[in-house]
């Protein structure tokens, strides 16, 4: 089916705020195909390595901006950004982190502020 | 371990879904001084159909004029609309919701225009006769929606899974719904509420809609008791991408293909439209281009990685690359891009699953059968019958939100809410809810879940048989006996996916379910439902719609009439 091209190395910042009081990396080798994109490597990680994973995605077309990470320093939308090389993804800045890469949603933020 | 419930909350209207059609009824709830919450699986603008859309709302071309200024056709009026729909549905819409619809569209679309949505034109598009489809994004409608709605001070609720309606006596007191980021149950009791969950195209291994999409709608008022019709007609998008994963299920492919004329090819290399449809080729209709690409791949002549070709090694590079930089398609060149169309002249695509046009039965006020709970948009049945037409799906959502949305409001106003909640119900969602994370052992959530969507794509899919349709019914039976077994690996209650996936299951078989006895009972070939051991369209037998409910723990199907106003099938 599908050729592996290579394995890559995959930083991620995990953070479980029921059990740690910072985020931590977490390490994981994924086999890549031409042509994934990083959410494809996240879906990848959480399906084959770890279901513990906690990231937002939804529509898989560019659209909605909701798989919005840091992808090697750069903010970027998992969906739509090519997986080429090792990644380092850490959540949204300035933003809330509620567990791995899932972060406070604007709604909710719009609320904080108000208080 | 969770105690329970861990917050009750009341509210006077509570919808069920945020995108186009919950937004709009909460705008119209709100606006009769109600208290009105919405709650959604996703978050607001960044879930659900919607924001996909690319995005056209079709409505009278004389209105798309005369209202809203755009470069419409005079010669154009509601009733021309309302024959295009029908006679795309096959005739199995029923005819009064398509009456409201055509009248209602034009003061919908003015009225976003009034909040600020900005039309960039009208065009005209498959199966219309004349230039409908007012075109924006789907994002910007959401953006001019959500403003409204945050306007009129309605609570929000996201990341809260709607699990199951709380009842008594035949009627609907609220629902009780997961937190997703704590893990906890909350209870929601209201006078009246609106399902807009859209459809469930992701109980298909392919599918163009966002991933929650799997029905929980659907099944949770399958299970309240509530009617169904329609359901055997999903639609199938012909030609999205397969690959590369990285625009895996984006349409774009489709837009190009049939803008610049692409062949589509096997793996042979043969043009076999030719054997279809000779003199239209890959301009046939959208109904024959699926059955034709259906039966390529099925027979063994797709691509390796089991696709069909969209050429364009025809063309001249420069067409293609003119085509990609075109500033109206700046939203789709990233996936051209990605595809490396340009160089490569073509691209590998597969029919996806992309829309329901079957859904919950309704009356021309969104009232469902069962008291207090009332459908808007993709998740209602009855407007399109057995195949929608461009464009009319967010009109739906706009007409149909807003008249359940004064419709719920009115109910919630005569009827004050006085019956206590069933404890028990509560108690045994709790138990229910929880047992694949507090299992010890037992079957992948994540494996289950890709498991029913293979045997919906190979034995409920584009053409279905008797003998697959049988099959599917018993694999499906065995497989909800997989639920209560269903174990996941995370046991951390917060934002917790694979516990999401769990709670899914159950829903996407109900769902299935329904479309398998549905189209094994049409025996015949109409609008979507394509049936390979009855090829023809059946006048004699089939003018009427298959109604489903659960009747004492059972799947009951009934046929009803169809529902007439103005155009007759067999005139």
């Amino acid at each position: 089916m599908s050729k592996t091209l290579k394995n890559i190395t995959v930083k991620i910042s995990r953070f479980n705020p029921g059990i740690q009081k910072e985020s931590s990396f977490a390490s994981y080798n994924v086999p890549i195909t031409a042509g994934m994109s990083v959410l494809d490597v996240l879906d990848y990680i959480y399906s084959n390595l770890d279901s513990s994973l906690s990231y937002y995605s939804s529509c898989h077309r560019g659209y909605d901006s909701c798989c919005l990470v840091v992808v090697n320093g750069k903010i970027t939308r998992a969906c739509t950004t090519p997986a080429i090389d090792d990644l380092v993804i850490e959540p949204m800045r300035n933003r809330k982190v509620l567990k791995d890469l899932v972060v406070e949603s604007d709604i909710n933020a719009r609320l904080t502020k108000k208080k | 371990m969770m105690e329970y419930p861990n917050k009750i909350l009341e509210t006077d209207v509570l919808i069920i879904g945020s995108e186009a059609a919950g937004a709009r009824a909460a705008i119209e709830a709100s606006k009769h001084g109600l208290d009105v919450s919405i709650i959604t699986k996703g978050r607001m603008t960044k879930s659900g159909a919607t924001i996909t859309a690319i995005m056209d709302m079709s409505i009278d071309s004389r209105s798309a004029k005369k209202l809203l200024g755009l470069p419409g056709d005079e010669r154009d009026s509601p009733e021309l609309y309302f024959e295009d729909i029908v006679k795309s549905g096959a005739y199995m819409n029923n005819q009064k919701l398509v009456e409201l619809h055509v009248k209602e569209a034009p003061l919908r679309a003015k009225e976003l225009q009034d909040w600020g949505l900005r039309w960039d034109t009208v065009n005209k598009l498959p199966g219309h006769r004349f230039a409908r489809s007012c075109m924006s994004t789907g994002v910007a409608l959401m953006a001019t929606l959500k403003y409204e709605v945050l306007k009129l001070n309605v609570k929000v609720f996201e990341d809260t899974m709607a699990l199951e309606f709380l009842k008594s006596k035949g009627k609907i007191l609220g629902v009780i719904a997961l937190d997703l980021g704590t893990g906890n149950l909350m209870v929601f009791k209201s006078k009246s509420t609106v399902l807009a969950t859209g459809g469930a195209a992701q109980v298909y291994l392919h599918s163009t809609t966002a991933k929650e999409m799997v029905g929980d709608g659907y099944a949770m008022a399958y299970r309240a008791g509530a009617e169904f019709v329609d359901m055997e007609f999903p639609q199938f998008m012909p030609a999205a991408y397969l690959w590369p994963p990285i625009v895996r299920g984006h349409p774009a492919s489709a837009n190009m293909l049939w803008t610049l004329n692409g062949w589509l090819l096997n793996k042979y290399g043969e043009r076999f439209l030719a054997n279809w449809d000779p003199e239209r080729m890959e301009k046939t209709t959208r109904d024959v281009e699926t059955r034709a690409i259906w039966n390529e791949i099925q027979e063994g002549r797709g691509s390796t990685r089991g696709g069909i070709f969209a050429s364009l090694a025809h063309l001249p590079e420069r067409i293609i690359t003119d085509f990609i930089e075109d500033p109206s398609k700046a939203h789709l060149k990233w996936t051209y891009e990605a595809a490396d169309v340009a160089k490569e002249k073509v691209m590998e695509i597969i029919p996806h699953s992309h829309f329901f046009d079957g859904g919950l039965r309704i009356n021309e006020k969104c009232e469902t059968n069962l008291k207090g709970l009332f459908a808007a948009g993709e998740v209602a049945g009855g407007l399109n019958g057995g195949n929608r037409l461009s464009g009319v799906a967010i009109a739906q959502t706009q007409v149909q939100g807003a008249n359940a949305g004064k419709t719920a409001a009115d109910y919630a106003l005569k009827n004050p809410s006085s019956e206590e909640i069933d404890e028990k119900a509560i108690e045994d969602m709790v138990k229910k809810c929880r047992s694949s994370l507090d299992a010890k052992e037992g079957l992948s959530p994540i494996k289950t879940r890709v498991k029913v969507q293979e045997l919906a794509w190979q034995k409920i899919g584009l053409v279905r048989n008797e003998t697959d349709l049988k099959l599917a019914i018993s694999e499906i039976a065995l497989l909800k006996k997989d639920v209560p077994k269903l174990c996941t690996q995370n046991k951390s209650s917060i934002y917790n996916q694979e516990w999401v996936n769990a709670l899914e299951i159950e829903n996407m078989l109900c769902v299935l379910e329904m479309i398998s006895r549905g189209a094994l009972m049409r025996t015949e070939s109409r609008a979507t439902h394509v049936r390979s051991d009855y090829q023809k369209m059946d006048n004699q037998n089939w003018l009427k719609n298959i109604i489903i409910k659960q009747v004492n723990g059972e799947m009951k199907l009934t046929t009803n009439p169809l529902i007439v106003t103005r155009l007759n099938p067999i005139a």
